[in-house]
């Protein structure tokens, strides 16, 4: 029925078929970054809430699923071209172009949302939310204590996990009306305060002096916007590959 | 102005803490030293001195600097040190009460065996403001947010309260001013650069993508144009099989309707037959 192929349309069948092979590995690789940004290990998604910018988890929701679903249609591609029949192949490249388009959205989201973290915006956070009062138990109250339950308990663990104080240090608590906060000194393996006074004045190893570090998730983030661009980037050059490749076949 | 090995910690503006080491000052009259150590010094003094001397012993002083004002903490003091009774000339609720206050003040006041020298991690200190907010004439109390300090040591005659010794003037301490947290602006920064180069390429890759994808769309559909058969009139009627042990000429069947051979007057009607299949009728050319 069909014409023996020559060769070079042998070879480009074939690098096509490998980018899709390409795409498909790059997709499961990835996915699994946009679940270990969204499972939140480290439990920072309150601090996140609190600002009203939570719109880097919607980037990394649909950077998941874009992932996933440009894993299982490049497979399916790799089929498509291998038997190039028009109505498969036409499929094929409609399908990449929607999922191409979601995978974009997903990208644009986390790198655009990202901007929104400057460490003023945690300092000035924590200092009007860590440890005030809780208003009144109501249903429209919820959120309220929602935030700052969750902002002293974050800010507590941090305090004493990572040994820090602060945003910028001890200072923050000082300069900004605030309160001595003793989860700053150091504790020992019971809990216990180990030195009070000398935690009071300052001295160095019962003060934790360090800056709080830079949350991870901000670090993580760059895997959902980057790394989607890159997939992105590879991906525009298989489909108007496979674009090509549908024009120059026989009806 | 005491100058060498002063080290201070603020922690908290309520409790401005500083470690002094007044210089050795020698009093002529009373024959006591004051070492070069910490804060504690008034510890170490010489117990001979202790025995046979009572002298009240009284620690920092707070005198704030301030430049607009033509009077400050200090120069009142000097003006003062010389009269009677020292420590009721300014006692703490007053001293920085109202602009015409004296702005110093006399604290822990007491022998020096009663004297507090509290030592943390190998560091001696004293923490000023350790009362907090307290009222009674001479006690611990914190200083004015914002202020500028100095302090020093002095040693007072329990009779009258004369002041016999003193250490040197401290440097200053400038206490943080307080900051109202939502004056803290914690508005955009600012386009990253990531963050453009992120969205600018990848939405120029995707209007080109949907740009080609509409192009190719639109040629598959409609301007494909049919694509010709290549017929070379003659040479598929018959042809040789090139077999070189036995040439024998092929006679084409779809040419076996037409039992003549081509000429000028009759050519050869060319036909096409759909998907090869020579069952089908042929259309002419």
């Amino acid at each position: 029925m069909t014409p023996d192929l020559d060769t070079k349309d042998r070879c480009f069948r074939a690098l096509l078929i490998w980018s899709n092979l390409v795409i498909a590995c790059c997709g499961i690789a990835l996915m699994p970054m946009c679940i270990f940004f969204i499972s939140d290990r480290g439990r920072l998604y309150v601090l996140v809430y609190a600002t009203g910018n939570d719109s880097i988890w919607r980037g990394a929701w649909k950077g998941l699923f874009t992932r996933f679903s440009l894993f299982c249609t490049s497979i399916f591609g790799m089929h498509a071209i291998a038997v190039s029949k028009i109505n498969i192949l036409l499929a094929y490249i409609l399908l990449m172009a929607i999922i191409y388009a979601f995978e974009v959205a997903s990208a644009i989201t986390a790198a655009t949302h990202k901007d929104w973290f400057v460490p003023d915006l945690f300092l000035k956070q924590m200092l009007q939310k860590y440890n005030k009062p809780l208003p009144d138990n109501l249903p429209s109250t919820q959120d309220q204590i929602y935030v700052i339950n969750g902002i002293t308990e974050t800010w507590n663990r941090f305090m004493t996990e990572s040994k820090c104080c602060g945003v910028y240090g001890p200072e923050d608590w000082v300069k900004n009306e605030s309160h001595f906060r003793q989860q700053c000194c150091q504790q020992d393996a019971m809990g216990a305060i180990s030195h009070l006074e000398a935690c009071k004045i300052g001295v160095s190893p019962f003060l934790h002096a360090q800056v709080t570090l830079k949350a991870d998730f901000i670090r993580h983030s760059f895997g959902v916007s980057w790394f989607g661009f890159a997939i992105l980037c590879w991906t525009f050059f298989v489909i108007l590959g496979v674009i090509f490749h549908y024009t120059q076949l026989d009806f | 102005m005491a100058r060498n090995g002063h080290r201070y910690r603020y922690w908290n503006p309520m409790h401005l803490i500083g470690h002094i080491k007044p210089n050795g000052i020698h009093s002529s009259v009373f024959d006591v030293t004051f070492w070069c150590t910490k804060v504690d010094t008034v510890c170490s003094t010489s117990h001979t001195e202790q025995r046979k001397r009572k002298h009240s012993i009284a620690f920092l002083f707070f005198l704030i600097l301030q430049p607009c004002y033509i009077s400050t903490g200090v120069s009142n003091f000097d003006a003062d040190k010389n009269k009677t009774y020292i420590d009721t000339l300014s006692p703490y609720p007053t001293a920085f009460s109202s602009n015409t206050s004296k702005k110093y003040f006399l604290t822990k006041l007491g022998l020096q065996k009663d004297y507090p020298c509290p030592v943390v991690a190998g560091t001696d200190y004293f923490r000023v403001g350790s009362d907090g907010s307290c009222s009674t004439p001479n006690c611990n109390g914190i200083l004015p947010v914002g202020s500028t300090a100095r302090f020093r040591y002095v040693l007072i005659n329990p009779a009258n309260k004369t002041v016999v010794a003193e250490s040197l003037w401290s440097n200053n301490i400038t206490l943080y001013p307080l900051k109202d947290p939502e004056s803290i602006d914690n508005g955009f920064a600012g386009r990253s650069a990531s963050m453009i180069v992120i969205t600018s390429i990848l939405c120029s890759f995707l209007a080109l993508l949907l740009l080609l994808l509409l192009i190719m769309l639109i040629y598959v559909l409609c301007c494909r144009e049919e694509k010709q058969e290549i017929q070379v009139p003659g040479s598929v009627r018959m042809y040789d099989t090139h077999n070189l042990k036995d040439p024998s000429p092929y006679v084409n069947r779809a040419y076996e309707d037409e039992p003549q051979r081509p000429t000028a007057t009759s050519p050869i009607r060319l036909k096409s037959y759909t998907d090869y299949d020579l069952k089908k009728p042929a259309t002419e050319l």
